[in-house]
């Protein structure tokens, strides 16, 4: 009984921790929706390390008078803000360019026209019918003193616009240079952007993933997994050693 | 209500294969659904800082643009939106017309599960829903086991169709 009692302590102190853990994650992992564990995003330096993540920062983009717009992978960074766009992965493939339209910043990839204000907030979506032709294989704008134009070249001709809801087909009038649109094009970013560029593309992972890893045991590595198997276990010899000195308390009183 | 659930059990008994990115309807067949290929041209209601606050307490987070494009022949308002159901977003198609809701069509489901809302037995239920004072449809929505996310987010994008529709009137 001593013996029982001895090691129901030992074990119990020992595996309260785990316990704790274990509960605590699980109960946060069971109102992930409530905690909005799926929206907030953990971007700690050391964490990312730990993870093995290192950031991927594009060395070309495309530059504003006031600003500048890069992308990596399906990340959209414009003016150090990340373009969230409703998560539509598929819209993000092939981008094209992106170039400054008056006071709009306008981005596409090959069957997308995106319309932004300079702080991030996002102006139209363009796709399908609402173009003039897809793909699109070059974007670029027309800043005259007038209206300034936004111009998409596709494979059926090039298409201008003065406000992104109706197209016409582009005419470039020989006699006035000003009418030449001009192309989006990429270029090296300045390493004076190289903070904002790493504060954007720095890895991130959401925090539903790490308290799921956390759970398992998977984010302490390999041997993770194990370690919360032995916490595990010593919960179940704690279940049964409680069990079996309850019984034997119970028992005994008549006794005493 | 009995015979919506029979119908739904069967139809989510029939789609057993998961799928990713399912795209059902183009906007463009949408729309020559609802206009019967005479689709008017595109009009614009501009999201102003009153509208977008309103469209807040409808969506429970900020509007996706500036800029709403819809289309409008006959008195009928057509809108196309997106609303993330729990991690991907669902594209469907709404038709109002004298405040209420006529039509609705799921254009894309993105994800894995809960794809049922994109049935006619359960859509059908929008048909005639109005727009109370507090921004709530008039009507209980039958919601879909399994599935509550993406029909919570088909309610919101239901809402905020009746919600645009009598704003573009406003203009």
């Amino acid at each position: 009984m001593r013996f029982v009692r001895h090691w129901h302590a030992r074990v119990g102190v020992m595996a309260a921790i785990f316990f704790l853990f274990l509960t605590l994650s699980g109960l946060a992992l069971n109102h992930t929706d409530a905690l909005g564990l799926v929206k907030h995003e953990v971007n700690n330096t050391w964490l990312m390390r730990w993870y093995g993540f290192k950031p991927a920062v594009p060395t070309h983009g495309y530059l504003f008078e006031d600003g500048y717009f890069a992308a990596s992978g399906e990340r959209w960074v414009m003016n150090g803000h990340v373009l969230l766009d409703q998560g539509l992965s598929e819209t993000r493939q092939h981008l094209v360019g992106a170039i400054a339209w008056g006071d709009m910043r306008a981005i596409s990839s090959e069957d997308h026209l995106f319309l932004y204000l300079p702080d991030g907030t996002r102006v139209d979506n363009l796709s399908g019918a609402a173009l003039p032709n897809t793909p699109i294989k070059r974007l670029g704008s027309i800043n005259t003193d007038t209206v300034p134009q936004l111009v998409l070249e596709t494979a059926q001709g090039s298409f201008v616009t003065e406000d992104g809801l109706a197209w016409q087909i582009l005419k470039v009038a020989k006699t006035s240079a000003t009418a030449h649109p001009v192309w989006a094009s990429e270029q090296p970013l300045p390493s004076t952007l190289s903070a904002s560029l790493n504060r954007a593309f720095g890895p991130s992972l959401p925090l539903e993933r790490i308290v799921l890893d956390l759970h398992s045991g998977r984010i302490f590595g390999r041997y993770g997994p194990l370690l919360m198997d032995i916490a595990a276990l010593g919960l179940i010899i704690l279940s049964l050693s409680g069990v079996w000195i309850y019984l034997r308390s119970v028992r005994r009183k008549p006794h005493h | 209500m009995q015979v919506t659930a029979v119908l739904l059990l069967v139809a989510m008994m029939v789609a057993t294969s998961a799928q990713a990115i399912e795209q059902y309807l183009k906007p463009e067949q949408f729309l020559a659904e609802v206009f019967a290929d005479n689709a008017p041209k595109q009009e614009v209601l501009w999201v102003t800082k009153d509208v977008a606050k309103q469209a807040e307490k409808i969506l429970g987070h900020a509007p996706n643009q500036l800029r709403q494009r819809y289309w409008k022949s006959n008195g009928k308002t057509a809108w196309i939106f997106d609303e993330v159901g729990k991690e991907e977003p669902i594209t469907a198609g709404f038709v109002v017309s004298d405040g209420k809701i006529v039509q609705v069509r799921v254009l894309t489901y993105r994800e894995s599960r809960g794809g049922e809302v994109r049935y006619p037995a359960f859509l059908k239920q929008y048909q005639g829903a109005e727009l109370q004072i507090d921004q709530h449809l008039n009507r209980n929505i039958d919601g879909i086991s399994g599935a509550t996310l993406s029909v919570n987010a088909m309610n919101r994008m239901a809402r905020l169709a009746l919600y645009f529709d009598r704003m573009s009137r406003v203009e």
